[in-house]
C-alpha cells in the first residue's frame, strides 16, 4: 500500500486522539473515583448503582426513624417508670393509712399527699414529646387529662357486663335504727359528679328495671330495692340490689358530666362520648402511631394514656380521698365504726395498688421489649449498611491504586507515541538531497 | 530523407515534456493540502517514429498527451456508502447522549434524588403529620419533583426540536448540494467539450458529492452521452436530484396533524418541490438520524381497529386501541388517507374509542386496521416522552387517589395538570381522566400549596392529628411492585433510563466502528490519489534531469551544426 505524508499525519493524529481519550477516561475516574460518569459508558454498572443508591437511602431513613422511635419510646419509659414509682408510695400510704393507731392529723397529711399524687399522675399523663401529648393517640394536641377546670358539657357512654360489678362495704341504716355496715352491689362509672339530666340506660329499663336518680347522702341511696337501680349522681355509680345481680344483662348507660376539675380524664380519650359544647363526638380506636424501622416492619411507638392511667386508678384515688373524708366528717357514725371504715378503705387500696403497679409493669415490660427489638433492627441495619456500602463501591467505585498503574503505563505509552510521531513526521527526502 | 534540424527538434520535444511534467509536479505539491484534491499525472508517450530506409525507424521524441488523475470509482462508491451510516449513527448518537443528560443518572441531581426528596420529606410528616413545617416541607419538594419532570419534558421537547430544525437544515445542505453538483456538470461539459479532462472540477464534484452523502445517502450515476462526453446523474430514492445540469430541490412543510400526542405542533415533512411524495423511511444519511430522533416512537404511535362506522353522525368507533391518551385535534391515517377528527371519547368499562371526524367516514372502514402518524421503531424523543407521561400520570393517579380518599373522601387531588378547570373527577380507575396530564403541564395542586391544611394525612376527620395512616400508604406506594408493569415506580424509571444508557452506548459503538470503516475507505482514497511529497520531490528531480539532459542535447546538436555548418571543408 502506498502510504503519504497526509496519511501519516491522519494515522498519527487519530493514534494520539485515541490514548488521549483513554487517558482522559481514566484521569476523570482518578478525579471523581467513580467507574462510570455516565448511564452509557456502563449501563449495567449504572443501573446497579441506581438500585444500591435507593436501598442506602432507604436504610438511612429506616436509621432516623429506628432513632426517632427510640427516643419516644425512651420518653414513655420513663413517664411509665414514674408513676409505678408514684404508686408504689401510694401502697406505702394505703400502709400506713390502715394502721388503726393514726390519729386525724396522721390521716389528713396521708389524704393531703394522696391529692397531690393523684394530680401528679394526672400530670405524668400529659407528658409529651416533641411538643406533642405522648398518650393522646392520635389527639397529639389535646391533653389527656384536663390542664385546667372546664365547664364543657359531655354526652359519655359506659358499656357494662355483669363481671364489672364490684361488692363494697358502705353504711347505712336499713331499718335497725342506726347505721350499719352493708354489702353493696355496685357499678362505678369513669366520674363521679355527674349531671341529673340526659342519663339514660335503656338496656336495663328493656329488662325491667327501674332506674332512680339518687344521690350517696340520701338515706336509701345504697339500700336498693329488688328489681331497681341507683344512679348515684355524685359519686358516679349504679348500685343494684344484690339478687339483681345475677340476672343483670349487658347495658350501655349514656350520661352527662359538665363540671370537670384539673387532673380529670379527658372523655375523649376513654369514653364514646360527644362534647355537647362543640358538637365533637368521639369513638374509641386503637390510634396506633406507626414508623417504618425496617424494609417491611413497622412499630407501634405510641402507648395508649388510657391503658396505663387507667380511669380505675384515678377513680380508684378519687374514692380513696373522698370516702376518708365522708367518713371523718360523718357525725352518725361511732368511733368504733370509724375506724373499722377507715382501715378497710386504706386496706382496699393496698390490694387496688398492687393491680396497678402490676398493669404498669406490664406496660414497661412491653416498652422495654419494644426498645430491645429497635436494637436489634438498628444492628441489622447497621450491618446492611456496611454490606450495601460495601456491594455499592464495588460496583461504582474505582479501585485507585488499578487506575493510577493503568494511568502511568496509559501515560509511557502516550509519550512513545509522541516520540513515534516526532520521528516519523520530521524528516523528508529533501533533508538527504544534494 | 529527414530534417537536417531532425535532432534539434527532438531534443526541443524533450525540453517541452519535462517543462509539462515539471509543471504537474509543481500543480500536486501546490495542491497538496486541497480537500479533496487527487494528484494528477502527465500521459506521457513517444511520438511518432519515422522510417528512415533501411536503418529502421527512429524515434522522434516524446509528447504530453493528456493529464489525467490518481482516483478510484470504487472506493468513491465505497465511501459514500459507508459515509451516509456514519452520518446516521453521528446524530443518533449525538442527540442520545443529550437525552441522557437529561435524566442526569448517575448523579447528585437527577431524577432519583428529586424522588428520593419527596419520600424523605413523607417520611419526616409521617411523624408528625400535623406539623406545618412537615407538611410545606414536603409539599415543597413534591413541587420540586414535578418541576424536574416538567423540565425533564422541556428539554426532550428541545430535543425534539433540535432534531426538526436538523431536517430543516439537511434539506437546504441537499439542495443547496444538488445546486452545486449541477453547475460544477454544466462546467465540466462545457470544458471537456475538446477532449480534456477537467481533473481538478471532478475534484471539486466528488468533495460536493462527498459532503451530501454524510447528509442523505444518494445514487451516483455516471452516463456518457452520443458526444462521448460523461455527465453524472445523483439520484435520491431513485428520484433524479441531479441530472446532467438541472436539479431537483426538496422542500419542508408544516406537517398538519401531529403522530404522536407528545409531539410538538411545529414539525416538517419533507417532500419534493415540486409536490411529490419523499418516501422518508428509505432515507438515510444525518437526516435519518434527524427524522428518528425527532419521530422515533418505539413503534407505540395509535393503533386500533374499526368496530364502527357512522357516515351520517360522522363518528368512528374503535376497538383492540393500545393508547387513548390522544391529541386533540388529530388526524387518523387508513391506508394513506387521512381522517381528520375534532374530539374523541374513551370508554374504560368496553375499552372502546369514538372518534368525531370532521368528514363523513365510509361504511367499508369497518374492520379496517387505523393508525396515527408513523410507526417508527426507534426510541426517539416521543417515545421517552411517552414513558415519562405514563410514569407521572400512574404515580399521579396513585397519590391523588391517596389523597382524594382521606379525610372521609373529601381530599383534593395533590397532582394537577395547568389549565386543569376543576370540573373533571380524576379517577384510578378511568385513567383516561389522566389523559389531560403530562410533563409539559405537570404541577402540584395551587391550592395545596396556599392551604397545606388541606393536604390529607389521614383517612378519618374524626381521627386526631397524629393519624397518618394516608402518609403511610403513600410511603409504602414506592415500594409497590404493582403499580406499573415493570414493577415499581423506581423500577419503572430505572427500566426508562437503562434502555436510553444502553442504546446510546449502542449507538456511540455502532459509530466508533462505522467511523473505523470510513478511516479504513479513507486511507485506501487517500493511498491512491492523496500527493506525496517524497514521491512529488523525486519526480522533480527526475524532471530536472531530463530537462537538463534534453538542454545537453540541444547543445550537441549545436555543435553538430557548428562543424557541419561553419567548420566543413567550403
Amino acid at each position: 500500500m502506498r502510504i503519504t505524508n497526509s496519511m501519516m499525519t491522519n494515522s498519527v493524529l487519530s493514534n494520539i486522539n485515541r490514548n488521549r481519550q483513554k487517558m482522559s477516561k481514566l484521569e476523570m475516574q482518578m478525579v471523581t473515583g467513580k467507574k462510570i460518569q455516565r448511564a452509557s459508558e456502563n449501563p449495567i454498572v449504572a443501573s446497579r448503582a441506581l438500585k444500591f443508591r435507593a436501598t442506602m437511602k432507604r436504610i438511612g431513613q429506616y436509621e432516623t426513624n429506628t432513632k426517632d422511635a427510640m427516643s419516644w419510646l425512651e420518653v414513655t419509659e420513663q413517664s411509665v417508670t414514674n408513676t409505678t414509682s408514684m404508686l408504689k408510695r401510694i401502697r406505702e400510704l394505703g400502709v400506713s393509712g390502715s394502721n388503726g393507731s393514726l390519729t386525724t392529723e396522721n390521716r389528713d397529711s396521708i389524704v393531703t399527699e394522696l391529692i397531690q399524687l393523684k394530680q401528679q399522675i394526672a400530670g405524668e399523663g400529659n407528658g409529651s414529646y416533641a411538643g406533642r401529648f405522648m398518650f393522646s393517640g392520635y389527639r397529639t394536641d389535646s391533653s389527656l387529662t384536663f390542664e385546667e377546670a372546664s365547664s364543657d358539657v359531655y354526652e359519655i357512654t359506659e358499656s357494662f357486663t355483669r363481671d364489672d360489678m364490684e361488692t363494697v362495704k358502705r353504711v347505712f341504716d336499713n331499718g335497725a335504727g342506726h347505721p350499719e355496715i352493708h354489702e353493696v352491689s355496685r357499678i362505678r362509672l369513669g366520674y363521679s359528679g355527674l349531671d341529673g339530666a340526659g342519663m339514660s340506660i335503656a338496656d336495663l329499663e328493656a329488662a325491667g328495671f327501674t332506674v332512680v336518680s339518687k344521690t350517696s347522702g340520701d338515706s336509701d341511696g345504697y339500700n336498693v330495692p329488688a328489681g331497681t337501680v341507683h344512679y348515684l349522681e355524685d359519686t358516679g355509680e349504679l348500685v343494684f340490689n344484690t339478687e339483681d345481680v345475677d340476672a343483670l344483662p349487658d347495658f350501655s348507660i349514656t350520661y352527662q358530666k359538665s363540671e370537670f376539675t384539673k387532673g380529670d380524664i379527658k372523655p375523649e380519650h376513654y369514653f364514646t362520648s360527644t362534647n355537647l359544647t362543640t358538637g365533637e363526638s368521639y369513638t374509641l380506636k386503637s390510634e396506633e402511631m406507626n414508623y417504618q424501622v425496617s424494609y417491611s416492619q413497622s412499630m407501634q411507638v405510641n402507648e395508649l394514656g388510657r391503658d396505663i392511667f387507667t380511669k380505675d386508678l384515678l377513680r380508684d384515688l378519687e374514692e380513696v380521698i373522698n370516702g376518708v373524708r365522708s367518713i371523718e366528717n360523718n357525725g352518725e357514725l361511732d368511733d368504733e365504726l370509724k375506724q373499722d371504715l377507715l382501715g378497710e378503705a386504706f386496706s382496699g387500696l393496698i390490694g387496688k395498688m398492687d393491680k396497678h403497679i402490676q398493669n404498669n409493669l406490664n406496660v414497661a415490660a412491653k416498652i422495654g421489649g419494644k426498645i430491645n427489638r429497635l436494637e436489634l433492627t438498628q444492628e441489622r441495619l447497621d450491618a446492611d449498611k456496611m454490606s450495601f456500602g460495601e456491594l455499592q463501591s464495588e460496583n461504582e467505585d474505582v479501585d485507585t491504586a488499578e487506575v493510577l498503574i493503568q494511568f502511568s503505563s496509559m501515560e509511557m505509552i502516550y509519550n512513545a507515541s509522541l516520540s513515534a510521531s516526532a520521528k516519523i513526521l520530521q524528516p523528508s527526502l529533501l533533508d538527504f538531497i544534494r | 530523407m529527414r530534417s537536417s534540424f531532425f535532432g534539434l527538434n527532438v531534443a526541443q520535444q524533450g525540453l517541452y515534456t519535462a517543462r509539462t511534467m515539471l509543471d504537474i509536479v509543481n500543480h500536486n505539491i501546490g495542491n497538496k493540502e486541497t480537500l479533496g484534491y487527487s494528484r494528477q499525472y502527465g500521459v506521457q508517450v513517444a511520438t511518432r517514429p519515422l522510417a528512415n530506409g533501411r536503418r529502421g525507424m527512429v524515434g522522434t521524441g516524446a509528447v504530453v498527451e493528456g493529464i489525467n488523475q490518481h482516483r478510484n470509482q470504487y472506493l468513491d462508491y465505497k465511501y459514500w456508502s459507508v459515509n451516509k451510516d456514519l452520518g446516521t449513527y453521528d446524530v443518533k448518537s449525538t442527540m442520545l447522549q443529550r437525552m441522557e443528560l437529561i435524566f442526569n443518572e448517575p448523579s447528585d441531581i437527577g431524577f432519583t434524588s428529586h424522588f428520593d426528596g419527596m419520600f424523605d420529606a413523607l417520611q419526616v410528616l409521617s411523624k408528625e403529620p400535623a406539623d406545618e413545617a412537615n407538611r410545606a416541607n414536603f409539599l415543597a419538594s413534591s413541587q420540586s419533583f414535578a418541576e424536574f419532570m416538567v423540565d425533564m419534558g422541556k428539554q426532550l421537547r428541545e430535543t425534539q426540536d433540535e432534531a426538526n430544525f436538523g431536517v430543516k437544515n439537511s434539506v437546504s445542505q441537499i439542495n443547496s448540494y444538488a445546486e452545486q453538483i449541477a453547475s460544477l456538470n454544466q462546467q465540466i461539459r462545457n470544458l471537456e467539450l475538446n477532449g480534456n479532462r477537467a481533473n481538478d472540477l471532478r475534484d471539486q464534484r466528488m468533495v460536493i458529492v462527498d459532503k451530501l452523502s454524510r447528509v442523505v445517502g444518494v445514487e451516483y450515476k455516471v452516463n456518457t452521452d452520443q458526444f462521448g462526453l460523461e455527465t453524472v446523474d445523483v439520484t435520491l430514492n431513485g428520484q433524479a436530484l441531479v441530472q446532467g445540469n438541472n436539479f431537483h430541490t426538496l422542500e419542508v412543510v408544516q406537517r398538519e396533524s401531529q403522530y404522536n400526542p407528545e409531539d410538538s405542533i411545529d414539525i416538517y415533512d419533507v417532500q419534493w418541490s415540486s409536490g411529490k411524495k419523499l418516501y422518508t423511511d428509505k432515507l438515510t444519511g444525518e437526516l435519518k438520524g434527524f427524522l428518528d430522533v425527532r419521530d422515533g416512537n418505539g413503534s407505540r404511535n395509535f393503533k386500533g381497529t374499526v368496530i364502527s362506522a357512522d357516515p351520517a353522525t360522522n363518528t368512528l368507533v374503535l376497538n383492540d386501541i393500545n393508547r387513548f391518551d390522544l391529541q386533540i385535534p388529530g388526524a387518523l391515517n387508513v391506508n394513506g388517507v387521512e381522517y381528520k377528527y375534532n374530539s374523541y371519547t374513551y370508554d374504560e368499562a368496553s375499552g372502546e374509542i369514538t372518534f368525531d371526524l370532521v368528514d363523513s367516514p365510509p361504511v367499508s372502514l369497518v374492520g379496517e386496521k387505523i393508525s396515527m402518524g408513523k410507526s417508527n421503531a426507534f426510541k426517539g424523543v416521543p417515545y421517552y416522552m411517552q414513558q415519562l407521561n405514563t410514569f407521572i400520570r400512574t404515580f399521579a393517579s396513585e397519590f391523588n387517589a391517596l389523597q382524594q380518599s382521606g379525610n372521609d373522601n373529601t381530599g383534593v387531588p395533590l397532582f394537577l395538570y395547568k389549565g386543569y378547570d376543576g370540573t373533571m373527577e380524576f379517577d384510578i380507575n378511568d385513567m383516561s381522566t389522566y389523559t389531560q396530564m403530562s410533563i409539559d403541564n405537570f404541577i402540584i395542586n395551587p391550592e395545596m400549596m396556599d392551604d397545606v391544611s388541606l393536604l390529607s394525612t389521614k383517612g378519618s376527620l374524626a381521627d386526631g392529628e397524629g393519624a397518618n395512616d394516608i402518609i403511610l400508604a403513600m410511603i409504602n406506594k414506592r415500594q409497590d411492585p404493582t403499580m406499573f408493569s415493570k414493577g415499581t415506580p423506581d423500577n419503572f424509571m430505572q427500566s426508562v433510563m437503562n434502555e436510553l444508557a444502553i442504546d446510546v452506548s449502542q449507538m456511540a459503538s455502532f459509530k466508533n466502528g462505522q467511523e473505523q470503516l470510513t478511516n479504513m475507505v479513507v486511507n485506501q482514497r487517500l493511498s491512491i490519489s492523496d500527493v506525496d511529497l517524497e514521491e512529488e520531490t523525486l519526480n522533480l528531480l527526475k524532471y530536472q534531469q531530463a530537462y537538463a539532459t534534453s538542454a545537453q542535447v540541444i547543445n550537441v546538436f549545436d555543435e553538430i551544426y557548428n562543424i557541419t555548418i561553419n567548420q566543413m571543408g567550403v
